[in-house]
């Protein structure tokens, strides 16, 4: 499966390509795919020959943990494509749904930490409460719009309050 | 048990800029119960235990619910969860990844481990805000 996948991302780049050649700039290619080497894999991307093959410029790592191993998939891909963990509110982590704001400066200060280009936020409510409100929508936590003022820059948390977290914690400990 | 937690920040010249408190939840654990927390295989004491514990994203003994839905997350009024919580001594921690183990020390022969964390406050640090994974 993983060369036909690999086949798929050759035919996209070469028309994006074509079409960048045709506008005179570059028009890049991201693919959101697993948090892990050993889950591409298993899903079918073979993300080895997408770097080897210049393939992708952007790959956008996992949604629903916020333990990313940026550092496997750089050691993978090397430092020409850009990685960007990606954090989804509404699939959260188990157990950190809504999480505070100490607890997402603690993940996205770790995906910066572990080697991330950028990151992505994925579910986050986008709108103030007031207008979130007038049209019947869901109203998210303050903590939101205080983390999309802190969390694209390791300097904008540097010295600020954080929780780090193992993700999937909960397991039976036996004697 | 040994887990793996990554911590982002550099560690400071001294403990009076920051502190790093290691927290564990436990499902059907009591107070009176002993276990052997090592951090980078320093043994740490207990500092704070709070055997009435709630947390409303924590749903044991039921199983987990599948992911999504409205975000409206109720404690169970019954709910106790045993929080424990360690002082973790300067030199014990490091920016990047950090090895927590933990041991059943006492009679019991099996816990459930619900949430691992380390909570970083510098000394000019904010108050911690609310949410809902862990109710104050």
């Amino acid at each position: 499966m993983r060369e036909h996948v690999t086949e798929f991302m050759h035919m996209v780049r070469t028309m994006l390509l074509e079409v960048a050649q045709q506008r005179s700039r570059p028009f890049l290619l991201a693919a959101r795919v697993p948090q892990t080497v050993e889950g591409c894999r298993a899903d079918g991307f073979d993300l080895q020959a997408w770097a080897e093959q210049q393939l992708v410029d952007v790959l956008t790592l996992g949604s629903r943990s916020m333990d990313v191993d940026v550092e496997g998939v750089r050691a993978i891909v090397g430092d020409d494509v850009q990685l960007q963990p990606c954090f989804d509110d509404h699939h959260a982590t188990d157990g950190y749904r809504y999480a505070s704001i100490e607890v997402l400066r603690g993940v996205f200060a770790n995906h910066f930490q572990r080697g991330a280009n950028s990151v992505v936020t994925f579910n986050w409510s986008m709108v103030m409460p007031e207008l979130a409100k007038s049209v019947g929508g869901e109203v998210a936590p303050l903590t939101h719009q205080v983390a999309f003022q802190e969390i694209g820059d390791p300097a904008t948390m540097a010295g600020k309050d954080k929780v780090f977290a193992v993700a999937a914690a909960a397991t039976e400990c036996r004697k | 048990m040994k887990f793996t937690l990554h911590i982002s920040d550099t560690r400071p010249a001294d403990d009076k800029a920051a502190t790093l408190t290691l927290r564990i939840v436990m499902f059907e654990a009591a107070a009176e119960e002993t276990f052997e927390i090592r951090f980078n295989g320093t043994v740490l004491s207990v500092s704070a235990t709070d055997a009435e514990w709630k947390d409303s994203q924590i749903f044991s003994p039921a199983k987990q619910p599948a992911s999504g839905g409205k975000g409206i997350y109720k404690t169970h009024p019954k709910q106790k969860l045993l929080r424990l919580d360690h002082d973790v001594p300067l030199d014990a921690w490091k920016s990047g990844p950090n090895e927590v183990a933990i041991r059943v020390a006492s009679d019991r022969t099996v816990a459930q481990i619900e949430k691992i964390e380390a909570h970083l406050k510098y000394a000019q640090g904010e108050k911690e805000t609310s949410n809902q994974s862990g109710e104050k």
